[in-house]
């Protein structure tokens, strides 16, 4: 349709290429693609949708693929609890190691568009598989990366493991982490594809996309492609200026904040006087 | 008239290639019975065999201003006789059955079916052709034969005036073909006729769709089978090449994401991945007799559209209709207002600056009413729509220098300014807002500083809003004198303090200590609260100290003005979490704002100002004491790395 006919264009074209070359692919023909390799964050930037695709090996239709953006510093967290008739943070911990945006998609063989995966614990079966290469992917991979560090109360393992259940939750709500078991597409060609949501708020830095090819006899097979995503133009200088010149910043900002109330002031004044 | 005579020509060429000629009995015509051979072959000398005598010569004058004599079709291809035939001559309906039955004498396909023709003389690409599968024209020819119930070129093009399409009298012309189409299917027109496609091509609209746009022309297929536009696999794309053209939506108000958000919905997921009987533009908004959904009418209006799911589903709930309801945005100005986004860069992600300037306006002007910065409630909005609540108090602070230095600065034009005061409430202030740092270091350092921020707002707007509530009321009932409330007990208890100074525009005469003490205090609340703290100021120079209630508006601001800017220099050093973009997109709403309540303040009484102020601050208690004693959505939640100034 109109407004997406060049995207569409060169996403039919790459599709029409890597369909003609699935019959030369060598060493199973597993691919990854990523419809564009730069994101940039400018003022208009409000999200973005990414297309992902690429050819599966031969005997298999199960795909996984984590989309995953670098990690950050320490996170501060608080479970509230009820005391009295307040609810208030009756627990806090600092966690590290967590990835920025961690998406993790999954084919679902005996499912379709409309419906949820009929198969009962895709994400545990796919683990279960990966196992074997020393891969685990969804919330279990989160739970095994982080360092939790109690800051007050808690610390039980029950606790710890409430804790990264509500840490998973909260992320979730702010689609920055997620598990979509039926969302990769495949058609009868060995193409796979879906479109990933980045946020708005998605973290700037290097994203992987990694695609794990279950379900073959050897065992599975992986892909990987890279993302960047990065502030641009005016965002970019005035995130730097921030950072870098912070009293240059800071005054630039209050210098506006006299000028706008002494212009406003100054053109009421004239108005007034008329 | 060359064209003329060459035409006569070419119909004398044909004539004596006919049957007659060749020396064939020729059967009569029925209209021609009495005539005489020589009347339509009067010899060699003769141009014309149906014009000459008198006969016919209205119809031919007419053919011959139509578009076939102005693209000076070679007249050997198109006499008279190709479509009335010579022997019998035929009119009316008959012709066109002429040129129905007999392909090779067909007078339309010799043209516009030639290439060599039609790309030398631009001539209309080809037309109804004989596959049965062409078009449900075409198939009716091959099962009805040809009859008046079937359509030929001549039905809609008519036949001696053939005009062009962009001619306003062709019956193809935009503007009438859907009456040329309803003259055979009535009940489509009728239903057409009260759409709003119809009412665009009234208006003289150029976009609006005919019959034509969306069944096609010459091929019209029926919509049952699976390669007709209006078939389910391919109608949503018919209706896409107006509702996503650019060029359509530029000069219409028509939603602008109809069609990108129809694919998002779960229909459309499943439409995209070739699942077609799922509900298409069609099924909801109906095709001949379309509404907007804001017409009654209309299956997609509010009151309609639970019955029109229950037509394929068993249980609608409002959840499922939200799910699908596209676009979400409205359609119009108001429409791409509500799109425009910006990144801000500090606050990591896009928010509508209008909202944001709007919000800057409310406060604004509350500000210029009240004298109050108006933080306690720019702070909450600014994390309900997604800031981060690090920015958002952190923004909040330049915001509030901007709007409160143009309060200020009309205020001091009014006389209602003591910068005496005021310089004397900064000094105890700034010192004040060191003291707070420290405390909200310790109480982050204990957890639940969110917690305490919360039960301190809860206790001071409780007891400032009840103070001034009673007081106020009390006051506008008549039961307290309506002047200024004055000093009370303990703005009394200060009058033994040293450093007695004389603050004329205050009419006081109080120890330098006192305004001093009250600039410190706010400076701690303010550092604690992250807020300006006017509305703590104000009841303290109101009541405590004694300050008339306008003065106190004015002083409040200018000490305010001060405050901000300093605690928005140590923001952006210490924190780095000030947004200039979001702080620009909030004065620009709050400094307009901001004048519109100074103006409002000089109509209204000082009790009065009182009351509105205490309603508005225990209105902001509720709703913190609601967030305190409510279980929250998510136990895990973020600790706050803000909060209170540095």
């Amino acid at each position: 349709m109109t407004a997406r006919g060049p995207r569409a264009l060169l996403v039919l074209l790459v599709l029409v290429v890597l369909t003609a070359g699935a019959a030369t692919a060598q060493n199973g023909g597993e691919r990854l693609q990523v419809d564009v390799r730069r994101v940039r964050v400018s003022l208009g930037f409000s999200g973005q949708k990414v297309f992902i695709f690429g050819h599966v090996p031969e005997g298999t239709r199960r795909v996984v693929t984590v989309i995953e953006a670098p990690g950050r510093g320490p996170v501060r967290l608080m479970e509230k609890g009820r005391v009295g008739p307040f609810w208030l943070g009756v627990r806090q911990y600092a966690v590290s190691g967590l990835p920025g945006l961690y998406l993790v998609e999954l084919s679902c063989p005996g499912g379709n568009v409309l419906r949820e995966c009929p198969e009962e614990d895709p994400l545990g079966a796919a683990n279960r598989e990966l196992a074997a290469v020393g891969v685990m992917v969804g919330p279990e991979a989160i739970v095994s990366r982080a360092s939790v560090e109690v800051l007050q109360g808690g610390g039980g393992a029950r606790d710890l493991e409430r804790l990264l259940d509500g840490l998973w939750e909260l992320e979730s709500s702010l689609g920055l982490w997620g598990v979509d078991p039926n969302r990769i597409r495949l058609n009868d060609e060995g193409m796979y594809y879906f479109e990933a949501r980045l946020p708005a708020h998605a973290p700037e830095g290097k994203y992987t996309i990694t695609s794990w090819f279950l379900g073959l006899p050897a065992g599975p097979r992986s892909a990987s492609s890279e993302l960047f995503v990065r502030r641009w133009g005016l965002v970019a200088w005035l995130s730097r200026l921030a950072a870098r010149h912070p009293w240059i910043y800071a005054l630039i900002t209050v210098g506006i904040a006299l000028a706008a109330g002494w212009l406003a002031g100054a053109v009421f004044r004239r108005r007034t006087d008329h | 008239m060359p064209g003329r005579n060459v035409l006569h020509l070419g119909l004398v060429a044909v004539l004596a290639a006919s049957p007659m000629v060749a020396g064939e009995p020729p059967p009569l015509a029925p209209g021609h019975r009495d005539l005489e051979c020589r009347a339509c072959h009067p010899g060699q000398d003769r141009t014309a065999g149906c014009t000459d005598g008198g006969c016919h010569r209205d119809v031919a004058k007419v053919f011959l201003s139509s578009e076939h004599d102005r693209r000076h079709v070679d007249p050997a291809r198109l006499p008279c006789t190709a479509c009335h035939g010579s022997h019998p001559v035929v009119g009316g309906h008959a012709a066109s059955a002429l040129a129905c039955t007999n392909r090779a004498d067909r007078p339309c396909l010799p043209c516009h079916e030639a290439t060599r023709y039609r790309v030398g003389r631009r001539i209309a690409p080809p037309a109804v052709v004989d596959e049965p599968g062409a078009s449900v024209h075409a198939a009716a020819r091959q099962a009805l034969g040809c009859s008046e119930a079937t359509v030929s070129c001549f039905t809609c093009h008519g036949s001696h005036t053939i005009l062009p399409p962009a001619d306003p009298e062709s019956p193809v012309n935009r503007f009438r073909v859907n009456r040329t189409c309803g003259s055979c299917h009535e009940r489509e027109l009728e239903a057409f006729a009260v759409s709003i496609h119809a009412r665009g091509l009234e208006r003289g609209d150029r976009v609006s769709p005919t019959c034509v746009s969306c069944h096609g022309s010459h091929g019209v297929l029926a919509a049952t089978g699976l390669r007709a536009p209006t078939a389910a696999p391919k109608v949503v794309f018919t209706c896409a090449e107006c509702h996503e053209d650019p060029a359509v939506l530029r000069e219409t108000l028509l939603p602008l994401e109809a069609v990108d958000t129809y694919e998002e919905s779960l229909h459309g997921i499943a439409y995209r991945h070739g699942i077609h009987d799922v509900a298409n533009c069609a099924t909801c908004h109906g095709f001949h007799d379309v509404f907007p959904a804001a017409d009654p009418r209309s299956p997609v209006n509010p009151a309609n559209i639970r019955g029109l799911c229950l037509d394929c589903h068993e249980r609608v709930t409002p959840e499922m209709i939200e799910a699908v309801r596209h676009p979400k945005g409205r359609p119009g100005l108001r429409g791409i207002l509500e799109r425009i986004t910006v990144y801000f860069p500090i606050a990591g992600t896009s928010v509508n600056p209008l909202l944001v300037s709007g919000m800057g306006a409310l406060v604004g002007f509350l500000s210029g009413i009240f004298g109050v910065g108006g933080g306690f409630l720019m702070t909450p909005l600014l994390i309900f729509i997604g800031i981060p609540a690090a920015v958002a108090a952190a923004t909040d602070a330049a915001q509030i220098t901007a709007g409160a230095s143009s309060g200020a600065i009309s205020h001091a034009r009014l006389g209602n300014v003591d910068f005496k005061m005021g310089l004397a409430m900064v000094a105890g202030s700034w010192p004040g807002g060191w003291v707070g740092v420290q405390v909200v270091h310790a109480l982050r350092a204990m957890g639940n500083f969110d917690f305490f921020l919360k039960v301190l707002y809860v206790l001071l707007l409780g007891f400032t809003g009840i103070t001034m509530l009673v007081e106020g009321a009390r006051t506008l009932r008549g039961r307290s004198p309506s002047a200024e409330p004055g000093p009370g007990r303990l703005g009394r208890a200060f009058e033994r303090l040293p450093l007695v100074m004389s603050f004329p525009k205050s009419r006081l005469r109080i120890s330098v200590l006192v305004p001093m003490a009250a600039g410190f205090i706010v400076g701690i609340l303010a550092a604690l609260l992250g807020v300006g703290g006017g509305f703590i100021l104000m009841p303290m120079m109101i009541y405590i100290i004694g300050i008339p209630t306008l003065v106190a508006v004015g002083t409040g601001l200018f000490q305010i003005v001060l405050t901000c800017a300093w605690v928005t220099l140590q923001q952006s050093l210490t924190n780095h979490t000030v947004d200039v973009l979001l702080a620009i997109a909030l004065f620009a709403g709050s400094v307009i704002g901001a004048q519109f309540g100074v103006l409002a303040s000089r109509r209204l009484k000082g009790e009065q100002i009182r009351v509105l102020l205490a309603i508005i601050v225990l209105a902001v208690m509720g709703m913190l004491l609601y967030q305190l004693v409510t279980p929250p959505d998510l136990l895990i939640q973020f600790a706050r790395s803000g909060g209170g100034h540095r």
